[in-house]
Parts: C-alpha cells; sequence; structure tokens
C-alpha cells in the first residue's frame, strides 16, 4: 500500500468529514432538540443541491450564491414542517414514520422534476468543480474546502449560540422539561420552530455545497444514510462541535477504508463505527452527562 | 396580590379540583396543606401555567392568569419551585438560574440577579460550573429557589420544598423564606411538614380530594382537633 495513496485519502477524507457534518447537523439538532427523527433533512439537502443546480444552470447564478436563495427556503419549509409537528403532537416515534413518507413523496417528486438522469453543474458555469490546490503531495479539491471551512464555522458558532445565549439555554431546557421551561417564559412552540428553521436551513446550504462539486440523482439521499446516522450517533445527538468532529472520524474510516478494502467496504466500516459507537458509547464520544 | 375564585381543573377527563378558592394578600406567606392526592401539585401547577384551569379565575394584581398564554405568566409575577425541583439536570448551575430569568421583564437585571442568589445560597456559588444534576438534593433545591427568585416573583409558590431534605438545610431553607417575605415577597406554600409551615405562615387552607375543607389562621388551625389528629399528628 502506497502512503502517498493512504495520506491522500485520509486528508480527502477529513475534508469530506466537513461536509458529512454539515449533511448531519440538521437531523442531529432535530433528534437531539427536538425528538423529532426527521428524515425530511435527507430532502432538504436534495432540494437544497436540485434547485441550486437549477439556479445555476437557468439562471446563471453563481453555485455559492444560490445559497442566498436556497438557504432561505430551508429556513422556512423546516419551520412550516415543526408547526405542522407541533400541532399534530408528533412524537419521536411518530415523526420517524411520518418523515420516511415525506421523504418518499419528495424522492419521487424530485425524479419527476429533474428525471432519474444525474445532472451536474459543469465547469462553464460553475468555478468551483474539478478546481484544486496542491500541499506537498496532497490535492485538496476546493469546494470540499469551502465546505469544510463552511461546516467548522456553523459548528462552532451553532455551539456558542447554545452554550451562551438565551436562546441556545430555553433549547436545552425545553429538551429536558417543556413544562417547566414554560413556567419561566419559555415559548416552548416557538423555540422548536425557530430550531427546526435552523437545522433545516443547514441541510440546504449542505446541499448547495454538494451541488458546486457531485452529480445529483434521486436516488443519491438513499446513501447518505450510509454517513448521517453514524455521524449523529457518533457526534451525540444535539452537540454541533461533536457531530463536526464525528464528520471527520467518519470521513477519514469512510476514505481510508475504501483505499484499502474497495469503495464498497466505506459503509460497512461506517455502519460498524456506529453500530459501536451505540454499545460502548450511546451519548456519543463528546457529551458531557449529569451523573445522575 | 393572588386571588383563586371557583377554579376547577384535571388532566384528561379526570376532574381534580372543584371550586377552589382561596387568596394571598400582599406581604402575606400562607400555607395549603392537606393529604397525598388532595391536589396541591395540582393547584399550583394551574397557577404557574404548568396546567391550564377550566373554570374559574386566577387573578394576580387584578390580572386575570386565566386568559394569559402560559410562557407568559412568569412575567406577570409569579415564580414556581416545582415539586421534586425540577431543575435541569444537565445544565450548569448558572444557566439553570439565567433560565429563571428568561421572561422579559427580568432578563434585563439577570446579571446582578445571579450575584444575589449567589449571596443568598454560598453553596451554590462554589458550585456555579457544576452540572446541576450532580448536587445533593439540599442543594438542588436551592437551586430551585434561586431559579424562581431569578424570576423576580411577586409571588413564590412553593411545592413541598423540604421533601426528602435533612432538618439542618430544611431550617436554613425556611429561614432564607421567612427573610424574603420580610423583604416583601409573598409565598403560597404546600408542605407536608404541618407544624414548621404554620409556624413560618400565618395562615393556612386545608385541601383534601381537590376541595378547601378548611382555612384559618395558622394559630386557629394548629388549635383544630381535626386538623391536628389528621395533619400533626398529634
Ligand atoms: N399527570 C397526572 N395525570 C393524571 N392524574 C394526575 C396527574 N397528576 C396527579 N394526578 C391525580 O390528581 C390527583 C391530585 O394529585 P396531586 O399531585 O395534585 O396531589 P398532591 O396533593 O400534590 O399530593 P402529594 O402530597 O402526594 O404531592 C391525584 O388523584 C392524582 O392521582
Ligand atoms: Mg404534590
Amino acid at each position: 500500500m502506497n502512503a502517498d495513496l493512504l495520506t491522500q485519502a485520509a486528508v480527502s477524507g477529513a475534508l469530506i468529514g466537513g461536509l458529512y457534518a454539515l449533511m448531519s447537523l440538521g437531523l442531529s439538532l432535530s433528534w437531539g432538540a427536538l425528538e423529532n427523527i426527521n428524515l425530511a433533512h435527507f430532502m432538504f439537502i436534495l432540494f437544497g443541491a436540485y434547485v441550486t443546480y437549477q439556479l445555476t444552470s437557468s439562471a446563471g447564478i453563481d453555485p455559492l450564491l444560490a445559497a442566498l436563495i436556497v438557504v432561505p427556503l430551508g429556513f422556512a419549509a423546516g419551520g412550516l414542517l415543526q408547526i405542522f409537528f407541533e400541532w399534530a403532537k408528533v412524537d419521536e416515534f411518530k415523526s420517524l414514520i411520518i418523515s420516511f413518507g415525506l421523504f418518499i413523496i419528495l424522492q419521487s417528486l424530485a425524479r419527476t422534476i429533474w428525471s432519474a438522469d444525474f445532472r451536474s453543474l459543469d465547469q462553464s458555469i460553475n468555478p468551483y468543480v474539478g478546481s484544486s490546490f496542491t500541499v506537498g503531495s496532497v490535492s485538496l479539491q476546493i469546494p470540499l474546502v469551502i465546505a469544510f471551512v463552511a461546516a467548522a464555522l456553523i459548528a462552532f458558532g451553532t455551539q456558542a449560540v447554545m452554550g451562551r445565549t438565551f436562546f441556545g439555554k430555553a433549547v436545552r431546557a425545553v429538551v429536558h422539561d417543556p413544562d417547566t421551561a414554560q413556567a419561566f417564559g419559555v415559548d416552548h412552540r416557538r423555540v422548536g420552530v425557530l430550531l427546526a428553521a435552523i437545522a433545516s436551513a443547514y441541510s440546504a446550504l449542505a446541499g448547495v455545497l454538494i451541488a458546486t462539486f457531485q452529480s445529483l440523482s434521486p436516488t443519491m439521499a438513499v446513501g447518505w444514510f450510509g454517513i448521517v446516522f453514524p455521524v449523529v450517533i457518533l457526534g451525540g445527538l444535539g452537540n454541533a462541535v461533536g457531530n463536526f468532529l464525528a464528520g471527520i472520524i467518519i470521513g477519514v474510516a469512510a476514505g481510508v477504508a475504501a483505499v484499502i478494502w474497495g469503495p464498497l467496504s466505506a459503509s460497512l466500516v461506517t455502519f460498524s463505527i456506529m453500530v459501536l459507537a451505540l454499545l460502548f458509547r450511546p451519548e456519543g464520544l463528546f457529551t458531557r452527562k449529569a451523573a445522575i | 396580590m393572588l386571588e383563586i375564585r371557583d377554579l376547577t381543573t384535571g388532566y384528561g377527563r379526570a376532574q381534580v379540583l372543584w371550586d377552589v378558592t382561596a387568596s394571598v394578600a400582599d406581604g402575606e406567606i400562607v400555607t395549603l396543606l392537606g393529604p397525598n392526592g388532595a391536589g396541591k401539585t395540582t393547584l399550583v401547577n394551574a397557577l404557574s401555567g404548568i396546567l391550564r384551569p377550566w373554570s374559574g379565575q386566577v387573578l394576580l394584581n387584578d390580572i386575570d392568569l386565566t386568559a394569559t398564554r402560559p410562557h407568559l405568566i412568569s412575567q406577570s409575577g409569579i415564580a414556581v419551585v416545582p415539586e421534586g425541583r425540577r431543575i435541569f439536570p444537565d445544565m450548569t448551575v448558572t444557566d439553570n438560574l439565567l433560565i429563571g430569568a428568561y421572561n422579559k421583564r427580568a432578563r434585563p437585571h439577570h446579571e446582578g440577579n445571579v450575584e444575589r442568589i449567589y449571596e443568598i445560597f454560598p453553596r451554590l456559588s462554589e458550585r456555579k460550573r457544576q452540572l446541576a444534576g450532580s448536587m445533593s438534593g439540599g442543594e438542588q433545591q436551592m437551586l430551585a429557589i434561586g431559579r424562581a427568585l431569578m424570576a423576580e416573583p411577586s409571588l413564590l409558590l412553593l411545592d413541598e420544598p423540604s421533601l426528602g431534605l435533612a432538618p439542618i438545610i430544611v431550617e436554613n431553607i425556611f429561614e432564607v423564606l421567612k427573610q424574603l417575605n420580610q423583604e416583601g415577597l409573598s409565598i403560597l406554600l404546600v408542605e407536608q411538614n404541618a407544624v414548621e409551615a404554620l409556624n413560618l405562615a400565618g395562615r393556612g387552607y386545608v385541601l383534601e380530594e381537590g376541595r378547601i375543607v378548611g382555612e384559618g389562621s395558622s394559630g386557629e388551625l394548629l388549635a383544630d382537633e381535626r386538623l391536628r389528629k389528621a395533619y400533626l399528628g398529634l
């Protein structure tokens, strides 16, 4: 085994791990803080990517600038869905079933709109795809570097908001005991809707970043399960920085495994990590818990 | 200050409170006694917005709380120390206090108020950054009281604050309540510990099976034969 190849795989894996983290953060927040296992996040990512593709290919907008439209759409969609979840008094299990239905419906909607063919933004309209630079013998893809930086900023920014602001403290209080939080003035519905909207905006942004360098197809969302669930579990539900570090771990593990054992081994490895995490650290690698 | 008129409420279809009428005047400590399952916690929850009243009125300084959205009740001046404390175990002591100051009226003063709570309960100030769930029961009760005070209430509701605590801690907590009351805070205190509660309070009510069955000054209640048998173990 060539050492350069392994180094390249590890570095690329770490970079794409940033994107994995961003793809997972919405679900992690939704699951950890709202107790919704909201599979619609996969569709927020998918539609984020397709709408970016559409804006760039038909209106000629730079794909990253498309985020200015796509991210607010994700924000609104996630907020509306949460209003429905609140109204329907959806619990964790029902959220899984209902959002699985949404996943199927929206996936076929994407197929109806954009067909099952691969869609991608070629270099004439997309300055990011295929661009890279090298450090030593390692090549870094620019769209992955952008995604990594965005993911890092969002992870640490989210952590700071959760830890330091009244909104963040209210979220944590609501997670534990919504009634008591309410007795102290927290409108738990409003907090939930705002948090869900932010989470969905993150997923939509992940979609934008995917569109800058990957070919899109409606079924690609199914493939994301093997990445997103391991990252969410390993990072600890609702833990933004933990989720970011878990993204990197999963990215490196999948990248290195693909080089050593071939591409098919990647999801075997990531799922194995998830199962080990569930068995030995169900609260995730990075979450601090009370002793009781 | 607080006027409860013909309040009824319950859970689902099960009615628990029947036409409860009671009041707390400005600067008063009033205690609410009653056997297990009488509905004391239900009444406290209905006052603090955890449970919606079915009918009747709750007036706080002439504002009708039954028409107030639950999360706005703390803003109008009621704060609760719930049964079982219900602190947020995975959050630090300071963050628990800050949740107490969440309402719009109290929030601008949160910095000064945190310092004040740490003066009232020095044991909490030694544990500012500790997770609340890792503290002793007594410390958690102090935290629950501190959190409620952060809301800058004019009326403090306490639901069995002495439950499960060592006598010395209970004494300390009752001392704090007395002090706060002398500074003008009105208090409604639910207690199993009837003698202690009546010694602290000026007046009391007795709740049985969701109905007020007795009321009077502490002296009258302490002298009541039936009460002495039922609650005071005398
Ligand atoms: N969440 C609930 N759902 C349904 N019924 C409840 C609920 N909480 C209390 N009850 C019922 O309401 C009645 C009054 O209960 P409550 O807790 O108010 O009594 P309490 O006077 O506070 O008793 P204790 O001294 O044991 O704390 C009881 O019959 C109880 O079973
Ligand atoms: Mg009770």
